[in-house]
């Protein structure tokens, strides 16, 4: 548990012996505040001291501008009153790991880790960062068990066949494992379109889904180093008992999580991504095109830090005509959904300015492979005029009707505002 | 005590600050031929092209010189008296000292002919280097790049094929002018690169609109004294060795400097690089040496490491020990990224060593890496385009992983490196 922690130290450590104050990470990066010195961020990253909550700091909702784009920073913008402490603060709160800062950086410091090392030492840790995640991964305490019970007893009614799923105590050993963790509770409905590919594939498989079995990762994105380190110990003993060749994930973090349980702890299977699974699988469905023009969009983990954007692509030149957007691949910008909503505004500006990008290059769907990214963005598509939908719902419109179960209604929530309660992430 | 540290720069501000951590009441006196506080020298490019102020260029965070109650000299230490255990300053000023730190980095970029101080010739080593390269390429600072017509009054030519000069170039080329790159070896950055890799990044150049021409020695530099089709309104003629001519608006000297420092000299220690054991000591007792004037010797070989990051690095091993500390350096675990002209460079331990067993990359892939392995570890890497896995490939050189039977699949950037860190328990994203 404590490596993680030893392994992001060593980081920071690294990185600020590395880094050469060229800016471009803070360039790169779309919520970094305004006449935020590399120096004092450095300065204030140093250390395992607690580092005090921000300070409100106007902050402009407009996104960043592309890391390609060569813009002057002019000296007014650099002369911000705001304390320096206060701004790094806020960089650590509403960071929200999409790691645009790293390929950028001419030194490779991996400028993302280091913010977390920041996000770790947060005293008080943000109330929106906890509201989003509690209950989450092995339940401890009485009171997490019965919240944890509650929660499912409320919500296992819409999940239809995925239900008994959750929080299963029995796995039996199968060679591929769908892993849906915390995400089978999501409103996109993804989880039960998989099964339904899976059974019309006639795959024989297993399901890991729940609360108890979250991957940890969006923890760690929130700095919960510890916590995130148990969660994925929890998990890589669930998976251990089904001992499957391959675990197949929908979200792009916990295709993250697979990746470093698959490596670290001793448990021999390949983490795919569903995008994978359904590219090698294509061949074996009544294939058709898409009318209209559609683009992808790149989900942080899955594509653009462990170089997986190439097989959704692969799937879309089959369906239909692929457009690329603007900014795409490596400088593709990110839903924002694990800020956890701490700046709602800002998150929805950026989820509005993607969108456009999506509706500029002539796209008439957006096509995603996260299924957080899917949540992220399908409340802002109708007012973007632009569809938001998933690979996975794709490939379910080529089943057969009789393959395909009734869909459940999916529903998306508004956008959150400042001081609304978050809900639970998937719920 | 009394600390004396010759250079302001990545080693003598970490070395200051090092000798503050163990020695709260000791003396600091920092001597340094520019005017400027601790800066970010790396990132002068940035600088240069606006991507930062001056503000945003001060590696010290504000107030930090007076809370390590360093003091700082504007004039370089000119020579340094064993005997007396005095230092002399540029103004004649002399410094006693206890412990004296040599980090005033490699001599300036040279190209050593006639015509070199000429008003149309540039460095770019410093601050104010970099603010005259701005304003010599006029206004449009930030544009893409554009076509300077080839006329010579857009065009900018650049000397040396080393990281200097390709950064340089790369200033010049995003600041719209026309660049000729005349390089003395027979391929960019010869020191850092085998050939392989160096093709790779001359395509790159060429590519973007820089003409490069290789093993050009340069013999002279003329003033232009008139305008027109063959010659610069105001700017320089460069004379190679071919006894061709080249107009330009300005010559930029790229050049790396050699190792060394005069100031090393007058205290008794031979010319060129100022050598050093693993605790930064020269071979006088008390004066220590970090950074690029020195190369560190280890297992019977002196290797100069070069780059922010290990001038960083030095500097506080230097600090720590002059401040009564017992650290060292290992070169074996030398780091080194950067970005050559616009391509992400990686370079990591023994890159450019023998070993028993290398394995690269098709020489005309979108990308190069080069793995050297002894005895089944791996124990230098050089990535050039794509460095995914650096951070993975940095820690099993330094874990001494045995990866034999792996050594194809590390060319990979498609594989997921990780597995080879397992009795580690660690893992990397990129």
């Amino acid at each position: 548990m404590g490596i993680i922690r030893d392994t992001l130290r060593d980081k920071v450590a690294d990185g600020l012996s590395a880094c050469i104050g060229c800016r471009e990470c803070l360039r790169a990066c779309p919520v970094a505040p305004p006449g935020l010195r590399i120096a004092d961020l450095n300065h204030w990253t140093a250390g395992d001291a607690p580092l005090a909550a921000s300070a409100p700091i106007p902050t402009p909702v407009s996104p960043a501008p592309a890391a390609t784009e060569v813009v002057a920073v002019a000296d007014a913008a650099i002369s911000s009153p705001a304390p320096p402490a206060a701004m790094v603060a806020r960089l650590a709160e509403e960071c929200f790991q999409c790691g645009m800062c790293v390929p950028v950086c001419p030194s490779g410091l991996e400028r993302d880790a280091m913010v977390l090392w920041l996000k770790s030492r947060l005293t008080p840790r943000p109330a929106e960062y906890d509201a989003s995640l509690r209950r989450r991964g092995p339940a401890q305490t009485v009171g997490e068990k019965v919240g944890v019970t509650v929660h499912n007893l409320l919500h296992r009614g819409r999940l239809g066949s995925l239900s008994r799923h959750v929080d299963k105590r029995s796995l039996q050993p199968a060679d591929t494992l769908f892993f849906f963790g915390c995400n089978i509770f999501s409103t996109t409905g993804m989880g039960e379109k998989i099964l339904a590919i899976a059974d019309y594939l006639k795959c024989r498989y297993e399901v890991l889904g729940g609360l108890s079995s979250c991957c940890g990762w969006s923890s760690y994105l929130s700095g919960d180093l510890d916590g995130a380190g148990e969660m994925m110990s929890h998990l890589a003993g669930r998976i251990a008992k089904v001992a499957p060749k391959e675990v197949i994930t929908p979200g792009s973090e916990c295709y993250a999580a697979l990746s470093r349980i698959a490596a670290v702890h001793r448990t021999p299977f390949t983490p795919v991504t569903v995008a994978s699974w359904l590219r090698r699988n294509l061949h074996r469905f009544p294939l058709r095109h898409f009318p209209g023009t559609m683009t992808f969009h790149d989900a942080c983990h899955s594509s653009r830090k462990l170089g997986e954007g190439e097989e959704p692509r692969r799937i879309l030149r089959q369906l239909g005509a692929l457009v690329e957007m603007r900014r795409f691949g490596d400088d593709a910008p990110c839903c924002g959904h694990h800020q956890f909503g701490v700046n709602p505004a800002q998150v929805e500006a950026l989820r509005a300015d993607r969108l456009a990008m999506a509706r500029d290059a002539g796209a008439a769907r957006m096509v995603v492979e996260c299924v957080r990214c899917q949540e992220s963005f399908a409340p802002g598509a109708e007012a973007a005029q632009v569809e938001v939908l998933s690979l996975v719902d794709l490939v379910y419109d080529l089943l057969p009707s009789g393959d395909r179960p009734q869909a459940r209604p999916v529903h998306f929530a508004p956008p959150v505002q400042k001081g609304d309660q978050i809900p639970i992430e998937g719920m | 005590m009394n600390y004396l540290i010759a250079g302001f720069g990545p080693a003598g501000a970490h070395a200051a600050a090092a000798i503050r951590e163990c020695d709260p009441h000791g003396a600091i006196h920092i001597f340094s031929a520019e005017r400027h506080p601790f800066y970010f020298r790396a990132a002068l490019p940035h600088y240069a092209l606006g991507h930062i102020d001056r503000d945003g260029l001060w590696a010290f965070p504000a107030g930090e010189t007076e809370r390590l109650g360093l003091r700082h000299h504007p004039v370089p230490l000119v020579a340094i008296d064993t005997a007396r255990s005095v230092a002399r300053d540029a103004g004649g000023g002399e410094h006693p000292w206890d412990r004296l730190l040599i980090a005033c980095g490699a001599a300036p970029s040279a190209i050593g002919c006639p015509g070199e101080s000429a008003s149309g010739v540039v460095h770019f080593d410093t601050l104010d280097d970099a603010e005259r390269v701005r304003a010599l390429c006029g206004e449009g600072g930030g544009s893409p790049p554009r076509e300077g017509g080839g006329s010579p009054d857009g065009r900018a030519i650049i000397a040396g094929g080393g990281a200097r000069a390709l950064a340089l170039a790369w200033v010049a080329r995003r600041l719209g002018m026309d660049v000729l790159l005349l390089v003395p070896e027979e391929r960019l950055a010869a020191s850092l690169l085998d050939a392989a890799a160096a093709m790779l990044l001359f395509r790159r150049l060429t590519d973007d609109g820089v003409e490069v021409r290789l093993g050009q020695h340069i013999t002279g530099v003329e003033h232009a004294r008139q305008g027109g089709a063959t010659a610069p309104a105001s700017g320089s003629i460069v004379v190679t060795g071919d006894g061709r001519h080249h107009p330009c608006r300005w010559l930029g000297v790229g050049t790396d400097g050699a190792p060394g420092s005069p100031l090393a000299v007058s205290a008794g220690l031979p010319e060129g690089a100022v050598e050093v054991n693993a605790r930064l000591e020269t071979r006088l007792p008390g004066i220590y040496a970090a950074g690029d004037v020195c190369s560190v010797r280890e297992g019977g070989e002196s290797l100069r490491s070069g780059g922010w990051l290990a001038a960083v690095t030095q500097g506080r091993v230097a600090g720590l020990n002059m401040a009564g500390g017992d650290a060292t350096y290992q070169s074996s675990h030398y780091y080194h990224a950067t970005t050559l002209y616009d391509l992400p460079a990686v370079l990591i331990g023994a890159c450019d060593a023998a070993g028993d067993a290398a394995v690269t990359t098709h020489p005309r892939g979108p990308d190069y890496r080069r793995l050297v392995f002894r005895k089944g570890a791996l124990i230098g890497a050089v990535l050039l385009g794509d460095r995914r896995h650096a951070a993975v490939l940095r820690r099993a050189i330094e874990l001494q992983v045995d990866v034999r039977g792996y050594e194809l699949q590390m060319l990979r950037t498609d594989v997921d490196l990780n597995r080879l860190l397992r009795p580690s328990g660690e893992y990397h994203l990129y």
